[in-house]
């Protein structure tokens, strides 16, 4: 390491020690689960305005880093932000026994305000939050923290905000061995690398899906429409964004029918919500799909393939198909189910790895439904059109953090 | 319709591939087109499915190209059964893939022949012929494998003496390869080693172990393929070059790696000091194809080609796949010259991986580069 990296590496620890000592001495003054409700509701009331300079800036900076159009960041931070009403703040605020703990976050980058839902309610249960976020790009946190400051100082001092890239394994370290817990979203291999002390939450790679159930489904258009929206919103690149459509189908080609209505919904949106420049691994790998799709096709196998032109969405009708997994940017499978039984069977090979599902079913085949989910995984089933907003209660990953943080009164 | 092994196109083919004269290869390739569009059913429904007008295909880059993947799903021989036709199939080792790929080559000898004279160019421009090791499954034991076939036809072509096939299909028998190439030294023969670079890791693992390094004579070589693929410990390029110098005393520029597929009939080899006066080291080599075959680096997107120097997906038109179909849409990447015949690979396209909110932002941008819109 060259002498200026070195002198860089021990002033940035200097600050980061002295950032935590700060959060800690704030634990001492902690304002109360009520006003860190209340402040935080005005927090995310302003942020809910598309004007807000803090929000300009923060997306500004995301859609330079990952070219997503301001429309899809715009739409995808509303989706995002919806739960986070000063009703659910305040009644959270009410039920819970504070504990003063320090909480270092480390979020991820791929999803623009991952991680908000864990680092609120730690925040209203009485902890100081350190949130370590990527080198390149300063996100929603920073301008977040900003805001929360203007509103209310004393909360606001609750919360800090630093940007370090996962090589600074030492300054890892020291957020590890000084904060009481970890939270930290990334993939599992990178959560399996975390150590040290501090009890550690690892929220790691969790995929969502969609189930259509309806006898005889009279609304396909706006339930494609809901779907097409949970699965761009995010460029469909977080754990809650949908990879697999299932449509309970007993042979009347609904599911088929359904693929191409979808088809049909990305594509308007498409016009509406614009896309990102593709990289190269990411268009091979929806190539492959498209091709492996149209193949298949071609050879007889049911399969029917809709696309456009540009790769902006791909629609996959696959009869049998179990949960696929996508490379994200809109490219979705959609199969028929027979019964739950079938359904169960599909989601074999992502069973214990799921996050949501959005359902939409009749209501005497429900509950069977929400029973295989559940035994599935899903922490998480809401209506179409919904997915990208769980509610702030939301046990994410099993809800261990949530009860660790969260013992109510 | 004419019979298809009638068919003047694969005189013309063989007549190119034993006398290539470069000019003639796109006007070539284009009525090698039109023949496969007119005899395979699986094609010309691809090419109508996509929109592509027949009448609008006048230049090399206007093919459509299939996917490797249609191998899996149609059938891309044409119309007519030959007799003495072979059939290949994929390895199956792809990740995700859940068929094996099956290529019928109805004109095996355009294979042979495709095969042996790049062969000569790439492995044997000494003109030797040389003991041989082959450390895969020879024809007869593999019929299936394309590879299979290609030892067997360079044993054939270019072997001389005792040639020995260690290997079957539970695996390589790595002490039979060691007693064959102790012979061969202390007679001070030359060899030709041919195999997958996983059998050759698993021979230099048997050597060190053993603690035994050979000299082996001046002209020894080795021709390996495959890449890190079924290996344990993957070895890079550089890797193997040094494991040969390092337990067989071969000369790194005699050390050529392979890239080929049983979707094609040619295939590409380094360019080493020993056969076109290129001396990159092992990891920067490119590889040649054959006059009969050209490359190109396209958009995943539009499927046009990238810009000169950029990266995409490889594309090969191969004449020698004149039976089946000769526009091959690879999942690999590369850089190709403006000739198409110089080519350097650059691994392979992912499949979709089980991820949540989870990249770190420094990978999230190394993935944007080399955007390719």
């Amino acid at each position: 390491m060259s002498e200026a990296a070195q002198l860089t590496g021990a002033v940035e620890a200097a600050q980061l020690r002295e950032t935590i000592a700060r959060l800690r001495q704030s634990l001492v003054s902690f304002p109360g689960a009520m006003r860190v409700a209340d402040s935080l509701g005005s927090a995310f009331a302003r942020w809910r305005e598309r004007t807000l300079p803090e929000r300009r800036a923060a997306l500004a900076r995301i859609a330079a880093s990952s070219g997503w159009s301001l429309g899809l960041l715009d739409e995808s931070i509303d989706a995002l932000l919806a739960p986070f009403t000063r009703d659910a703040l305040e009644s959270f605020a009410s039920k819970i026994t504070t504990r003063h703990r320090l909480g270092g976050f480390i979020m991820p980058a791929n999803v623009a305000g991952a991680g908000m839902h864990e680092l609120v309610v730690a925040l209203i249960s009485g902890v100081s939050a350190i949130v370590k976020t990527s080198n390149r790009a300063r996100g929603i946190f920073h301008e977040f923290a900003h805001t929360l400051r203007e509103i209310d100082l004393r909360v606001g001092g609750m919360l800090e905000v630093v940007t370090f890239s996962r090589e600074r394994r030492d300054l890892s370290d020291l957020m590890q061995r000084e904060c009481d817990f970890i939270v930290a979203l990334g993939e599992d291999a990178s959560l399996a690398s975390l150590g040290g002390p501090a009890r550690i939450f690892g929220f790691g790679s969790r995929v969502s899906g969609a189930l259509i159930s309806l006898t005889a489904p009279s609304n396909l258009t706006s339930l494609a429409a809901a779907i097409a929206l949970d699965v761009t919103l995010f460029e469909q690149q977080g754990c809650l964004s949908p990879h697999h459509i299932f449509v309970e189908d007993t042979g009347g080609g609904s599911a088929r029918e359904f693929a191409l209505v979808l088809a049909g919904a990305l594509d308007s949106l498409a016009a509406v919500l614009t896309t990102t420049k593709l990289s190269l691994h990411t268009a091979a790998s929806i190539r492959r799909i498209r091709e492996r799709a149209r193949w298949r096709e071609i050879g007889g196998r049911g399969v029917e393939l809709h696309e456009d032109a540009a790769m902006v969405w791909t629609v996959v009708f696959d009869p049998s198909a179990r949960f696929m997994l996508s490379p994200g940017h809109r490219c979705v499978t959609v199969t028929p189910i027979r019964d739950p039984a079938d359904f169960e069977l599909k989601l074999a090979p992502v069973k214990g790895r799921l996050e949501a599902f959005a359902l939409a079913a009749a209501r005497h085949s429900r509950a069977i439904y929400l029973d295989v989910l559940a035994g599935a995984g899903v922490t998480y089933v809401c209506d179409p059109g919904s997915m990208q907003s769980p509610p702030l209660m939301w046990p994410h990953g099993g809800g261990a953090f949530l009860d660790f943080v969260s013992t109510h009164s | 319709m004419r019979k298809q092994s009638q068919h003047p196109i694969y005189a013309e083919v063989l007549s190119f591939i034993r006398a290539p004269h470069t000019e003639k290869f796109e006007a070539l390739a284009l009525d090698v087109f039109r023949f496969q569009l007119e005899n395979i059913a699986a094609y010309r429904e691809y090419c109508r499915r996509i929109g592509a007008d027949e009448k609008k295909i006048t230049r090399i880059e206007d093919i459509p190209p299939i996917s490797t993947l249609a191998f899996k799903y149609a059938r891309l021989e044409g119309v007519e059964e030959i007799a003495g036709g072979k059939t290949f199939l994929t390895s199956g080792t792809t990740i995700g893939s859940d068929e094996r790929g099956t290529h019928i080559v109805t004109r095996p000898e355009i294979y042979r022949a495709s095969a042996i004279a790049h062969l000569r160019r790439m492995l044997f421009p000494d003109a030797m012929r040389v003991r041989t090791l082959a450390m895969h499954p020879t024809a007869e034991r593999m019929p299936e494998s394309s590879l299979s076939q290609m030892i067997s036809w360079c044993i054939e072509e270019f072997g001389v003496g005792p040639c020995v096939c260690v290997a079957d299909r539970r695996g390589v028998d790595s002490a039979a390869a060691l007693d064959f190439l102790k012979a061969a030294e202390r007679k001070s023969v030359p060899v030709c080693i041919l195999g997958t670079t996983a059998s050759l890791g698993a021979l230099f693992i048997h050597m060190e172990a053993r603690e035994v390094c050979l000299k082996l004579a001046k002209t020894s070589r080795i021709m390996d393929t495959g890449g890190a693929k079924g290996q344990a410990s993957p070895l890079d390029a550089d890797a193997v070059c040094a494991n040969a110098a390092k337990f067989l005393g071969i000369d790194e520029a005699l050390v050529i790696n392979e890239y080929g597929m049983t979707e094609l009939c040619s295939q590409l080899y380094d360019a080493t000091a020993f056969n076109s006066g290129d001396d990159a080291p092992p990891s920067n080599r490119i590889k040649l194809a054959p006059p009969w075959m050209r490359a190109a680096a396209i958009d995943p997107v539009t499927l046009k080609p990238v810009a000169p120097g950029e990266i995409g997906m490889l594309r090969f038109f191969d004449l020698a796949n004149v039976g089946s179909v000769s526009a091959i849409l690879t999942e690999d990447f590369g850089i190709v010259s403006n000739a198409g015949d110089r080519i350097r690979i650059m691994g392979r396209a992912g499949i979709a991986e089980l991820r949540g909110c989870a990249l770190a932002i420094e990978e999230f941008e190394a993935a944007e580069i080399g955007r390719v819109k």
